[in-house]
């Protein structure tokens, strides 16, 4: 459990990252699409969410806006910066290369059947 | 709007705080009997104020919390009650910027909202926002992260507003401390200065030698001129030609100066006995009524009265001018010239030694006066002679600064804390008394009670106790040779301009060393005019005696020597060169070049009103013939 704790600290940004880059979502839209699209394996614990969502922001890699939803109400919306994208795919290019080095170490275990 | 209230509510604590510790303040300095200045009514305030202000935080503090948990509510009442407590849980923790915290807030309810949007009955609203409230987790870290996280959202201007605000508080803070610790200092006094000054002028004789117990006496059988005769513009002005022979003054005049003369005969007497002593010792103390035993408030009462009797002892000796008493009308001077001497020879203070030579002057002067309008046979001539060479037989003195230096040690002792870093510093309020009462006591310098930052300031910037005792140290020592050295060779040698020592000091790093004025150029000059003015006298008087002899005046004052009227020749100390002499029909000149360096060829000096002045800016110094200066 802490392993994979650990592992969804790592890659969490670029997560949010990628989410993001597909259109501008607000908090809870985006945990539910990051479980949604992860087939509910991978879960962002709310606690980490808006943290980490403030310091991409501090980064300048996403930017935040209140809105009105479709609903009416007020949302924050976030959208992904260019140099958000930038760094997204800079961190996707790595990303590959490590899933590529450890598919290697695994003798291609970790591929999806 | 509930803020500006509160902060009106605080503002107002604080001004009555302020007006109530300056009352109380007042009243408690006065039932204590200690005596209320600027600095001890600023406390008061001060102190007011800040207990003012700290009693209405206290009271405000809760009613400004409980107003914004009124509004917060308003806020969380869509949302579930534990998820409500979750967000003010994190709220509180995050002690932030209010916009940012009010966004944060906004932010979580929507969450929950969005996340409960499903649920249709309460129960399950509050069992779906348990859940969230899990996943949150602990309220506490998640709001220090939020703050984290929002603290580098900010910009940068935000940022180094924010980092300034900080540091002008920890300043303000650190200032607040040093201010506190700099205004309480207090000095350790701890060397009796006046023991050591009193032991350094004591000489090695027998109460028998001291001239003191005589005149103790005669100031204590001193009778003072009455109104009537302090008046008199013959009284005030004696020194002036005009009043110098006394058959010239009215009825009147001649009648009440003699009452008053004859008081003081006794007096007189008393006088001349001490003037024979070898020595005048007089052991300095403190002031009774002083609660504090500080040299600098030491007043020398005793020369007043004797500057009176010296007056006494002219007038004395112008009326045995005038009875034909000549020998008693020069005794008489000599008194007052061997009194002078005695003061002269004080090691302990500058104010004693100059008024010793102001003494020996009007002696001299009057002497002059007397040769002027008298003859003397050529042995009164020699006898006089002798007499007043015998009187500066170790020579004539220049001013001595050994006392100084103790008196000024023991003003250190008294304005500066004694430790820490520079040894110490200077003590606002004992710097702004120690101003009072050189104010009071007619140094050029204005002292303003109501300006207490700028003394503050100014006790801050000023040098600390080492330093300002190692510069005291260097200007006494330097000045110790200078008093030395005559005008004439501080005038044409650069290097020993002494009036450039204070005015290069610092304004305010050494005001302390400018405000004291440790021995300014002009005393050691006063003492070469009085020391040729000696040598002139005794010049004069050869020049008369050979005349006498001769039957006419010698061409040059080589003369005088080769023919054993005597021994040496004067230097004039503005030419360091001998006092011009010049023989003329039925009479002689000697003279000094003067202040002006310039020998104007016996032309005499004017004061502003165009009266013959002796030490004039312009012109010539003459000694003979007497003029009407």
């Amino acid at each position: 459990m802490k392993f994979e704790s650990q592992l969804l600290k790592g890659i969490a940004p670029v997560v949010v990252l990628e989410i993001l880059s597909r259109g501008q979502m607000y908090g809870y839209e985006l945990s539910q699409a990051i479980e949604q699209r992860s087939d509910e394996i991978l879960t962002l614990g709310k606690g980490t969410l808006y943290p980490l969502l403030y310091n991409l922001e501090a980064k300048r890699l996403v930017k935040g806006k209140w809105e009105e939803a479709e609903s009416g109400r007020k949302r924050r919306y976030y959208s992904i910066t260019s140099k958000g994208k930038a760094q997204l795919a800079r961190q996707k290019e790595e990303l590959r290369e490590l899933t590529t080095g450890l598919n290697l170490v695994f003798g291609g275990a970790l591929s999806p059947a | 709007m509930y803020r500006l209230i509160a902060y009106l509510g605080v503002l107002g604590c604080i001004i009555i705080g302020g007006i109530l510790g300056l009352f109380v303040s007042v009243i408690v300095l006065a039932t204590l009997d200690v005596t209320i200045n600027n600095l001890h009514v600023l406390i008061g305030i001060a102190l007011g104020a800040l207990i003012g202000g700290a009693l209405a935080v206290i009271h405000v503090c809760p009613y400004i919390r409980k107003l914004r948990e009124k509004k917060l509510a308003k806020y969380l009442t869509s949302i579930p009650e534990n998820a409500g407590n979750l967000i003010k849980a994190i709220i509180k923790q995050m002690r932030y910027r209010r916009k940012v915290r009010r966004d944060v807030t906004a932010e979580l309810i929507a969450h929950f909202e969005d996340a409960l949007r499903e649920c249709t009955t309460n129960e399950e609203k509050g069992q779906k926002a348990g859940e969230l409230i899990e996943q949150f987790g602990d309220a506490k870290l998640l709001g220090v992260l939020l703050r984290r996280a929002k603290k580098r959202c900010r910009p940068l201007w935000r940022t180094v507003v924010a980092r300034g605000f900080q540091a002008v508080g920890v300043l303000i803070l650190c200032l607040a401390v040093y201010l506190a610790w700099f205004l309480t200092g207090k000095p350790n006094i701890s060397v009796d200065y006046l023991a050591i000054l009193n032991q350094m002028n004591r000489p090695q004789i027998t109460d028998e030698d001291n001239a003191w117990l005589h005149y103790e006496k005669a100031i204590e059988l001193y009778v003072e001129p009455n109104e009537s005769l302090e008046r008199m513009p013959v009284f005030q002005n004696y020194r002036e030609a005009a009043y110098r022979q006394f058959d010239k003054l009215t009825g009147e005049e001649q009648r009440e100066i003699r009452e008053w003369v004859e008081q003081n005969n006794a007096v007189q007497e008393k006088l001349a006995a001490g003037s024979l002593k070898r020595y005048c010792y007089r052991e300095s103390r403190y002031n009774d009524k002083d609660e504090e035993k500080f040299i600098w408030n030491i007043i020398l009462w005793h020369v007043n009265p004797l500057s009176g009797l010296a007056k006494a002892g002219i007038w004395q000796s112008r009326i045995h001018t005038e009875e034909g008493k000549f020998q008693q009308a020069i005794k008489d001077c000599l008194t007052i010239i061997r009194v002078g001497r005695h003061w002269q020879n004080n090691k302990a203070f500058t104010a004693e030694q100059l008024f010793g030579r102001a003494m020996s002057n009007l002696g001299h002067n009057e002497i002059l006066n007397i040769l002027t309008t008298e003859v003397l046979s050529a042995a009164e001539l020699k006898q006089l002679q002798q007499e007043l060479s015998q009187i500066y037989l170790d020579g004539y003195p220049l001013l001595n600064a050994n006392g100084y230096r103790e008196m000024f040690l023991d003003v250190i002792q008294h304005l500066f804390t004694e430790g820490g870093l520079g040894g110490g510093h200077l003590i606002p309020e004992r710097f702004m008394r120690f101003e009072k009462r050189m104010t009071t006591r007619g140094y050029p310098y204005k002292f303003k009670e109501h300006l207490i930052i700028p003394y503050i300031a100014r006790s801050i910037v000023h040098a600390r106790r080492d330093e300002t005792i190692a510069k005291a140290n260097e200007i006494l020592e330097r000045q110790t040779k200078l008093v030395k050295i005559s005008p004439y060779e501080k005038h044409t040698k650069a290097d020993v301009a002494s009036g450039e020592i204070l005015k290069d000091l610092s304004k305010h790093k050494y005001h302390l060393l400018r405000i004291m004025q440790p021995l300014p150029p002009e005393f050691s000059k006063l003492a070469f005019e009085g020391k040729v003015l000696h040598k002139a006298t005794i010049t004069i008087l050869a020049i008369l005696r050979y005349e006498a002899e001769k039957g006419n005046y010698p061409e040059t004052l080589e003369d005088i020597m080769a023919e054993g009227y005597l021994n040496w020749i004067p230097t004039d100390p503005y030419s360091s060169k001998p006092l011009i002499y010049k023989k003329m029909e039925d009479d002689f000149q000697l003279y000094s070049v003067g202040l002006n360096f310039e020998d104007d060829g016996g032309k005499v000096g004017k004061d502003r009103k165009d009266k013959p002045r002796l030490w004039a800016d312009e012109g010539d110094v003459v000694f003979w013939p007497i003029q009407d200066n």
